[in-house]
């Protein structure tokens, strides 16, 4: 694993293990997206996990400690607990360098997170995917291109399209490189319409 | 002969929007060929047609290759192309240390058929290959902004690149649906019994409507710029 991937990930392992502690949402979400530069320009499989797997645990505590159905409950704390200790176990694997044993703790989190779905009926996969469409398109806006954010999240092209459009990224700048005009009229040369 | 490779986002944003019907039209304006890479057939037609969810989209743009509105163009008639390009693409930013992957082998794919092709233009409905194309510099500086690094350009590679792709002309899924409105493609749309159903003006409803869903379906086109069609076509409120 890359250095500065590596301490990257324990930097967001870090906050991460007191944002479930304390159940700060907010902060779960902006560390969700603190290894994308990473996962942007190595391109790796360990900084789009984190990103997904910290985006999905982001969005599992914001459902039910919005609804408070399962705040309170004891299963739900045990779960949470489980990726806690999922958290606590890869970093300290991490810090150790056991890269082997670090990816079978960031396994077992991804199983947690999907037990929570048995648990407590909530459609965990489709959280996962949208985790991972949602990362796809952060990759997008960094300036690689749709197939290729696809390929590295493992989503198809036409389920990043559907959500990048509903997004800000055609707005910002600097993306405009030919004036509407010139464009409209290069289209109608090729058609033979008006000029 | 005119030709116009297509890449996979472009036929995305029309199947999604439900006008891919508008290139049966357009082709026969075209007076040329409308040239469907393996690599994009393969991301349009045979991966969504084994998953539920898209597998009608897949469906219809099934229907324009068996119409014969696309043509399949082979991947052996561009590899040598294909490679090269990417040779290209995959060393011209660097940053921390690396060169980015920023492109996917479709999408140069896609540009290597329309070289091959001799095509005076590719659809594209996505950013950065349309950037990679049109404005490479503009592409380093999103990463550059983006990614919080400096990004250095290899500006060999670059300049081989922009000679490849000289010339080539870019179309959007919103460029085919103005053209489609001033051919009097979505006349369809303007049925006078519908306007009498609606306060609005129903020829700039349509052409307004037509560019925000495709815009909604991923084609990389801002507010500004669909604004700017409307004044243009002089559509008023």
């Amino acid at each position: 694993m890359n250095e500065i991937v590596r301490k990257d990930i324990l930097f967001v392992f870090k906050r991460a293990i007191r944002a479930v502690k304390r159940g700060d949402v907010a902060e779960l979400k902006r560390i969700s997206n603190m290894t994308i530069h990473n996962a942007s320009t190595y391109q790796d499989s360990d900084s789009i996990t984190v990103a997904v797997v910290i985006y999905a645990l982001y969005k599992i505590c914001s459902r039910c400690f919005a609804k408070e159905r399962a705040a309170a409950s004891k299963d739900f704390v045990k779960c949470l607990e489980n990726i806690q200790i999922q958290l606590k176990k890869g970093y300290r694997f991490l810090q150790k360098r056991k890269y082997e044993d670090y990816k079978s703790a960031v396994k077992v989190m991804f199983e947690d997170i999907k037990e929570i779905e048995d648990e407590f009926g909530l459609y965990i996969t489709e959280v996962l995917k949208q985790a991972r469409i949602k990362k796809g398109s952060k990759i997008y806006e960094h300036g690689i291109s749709a197939g290729r954010a696809a390929e590295m999240l493992g989503i198809s092209l036409w389920e990043l399209m559907d959500y990048v459009g509903h997004t800000k990224i055609p707005e910002q700048k600097p993306i405009v490189t030919k004036p509407m005009r010139e464009r409209l009229k290069e289209a109608r040369e090729l058609f033979g319409g008006k000029k | 002969m005119t030709s116009i490779v297509f890449d996979a986002s472009t036929i995305i944003s029309l199947a999604m929007t439900n006008t891919l019907w508008i290139l049966r039209p357009l082709k026969k304006k075209l007076k040329g060929e409308m040239y469907l890479p393996e690599e994009v057939k393969k991301e349009v037609i045979d991966r969504p047609l084994h998953s539920p969810k898209f597998k009608l989209e897949a469906l219809q743009v099934l229907s324009l290759v068996a119409d014969g509105t696309f043509k399949i163009y082979e991947k052996k008639e561009t590899l040598a192309k294909e490679e090269f390009l990417r040779t290209l693409v995959d060393n011209m930013f660097f940053a921390r240390g690396r060169y980015l992957k920023v492109a996917h082998a479709g999408e140069i794919g896609m540009v290597a058929a329309a070289i091959m092709a001799n095509s005076e233009a590719v659809a594209i409905d996505e950013r950065t290959t349309r950037l990679l194309i049109e404005n490479p510099m503009q592409l380093e500086r999103i990463l550059e902004s983006k990614l919080h690094t400096d990004v250095k350009v290899n500006k060999k590679n670059m300049e081989l690149w922009k000679r490849e792709v000289s010339g080539l002309k870019v179309v959007r899924s919103a460029e085919l649906g103005v053209i489609a409105f001033e051919e009097g493609i979505l006349e369809q749309y303007m049925d006078p019994a519908v306007q009498k159903l609606i306060d609005l003006p129903l020829k700039r409803s349509v052409l307004e409507g037509f560019l925000w869903a495709t815009k909604l379906s991923g084609c990389a086109i801002t507010s500004k710029e669909i604004k700017e069609v409307l004044r243009i076509e002089k559509l008023k409120r």
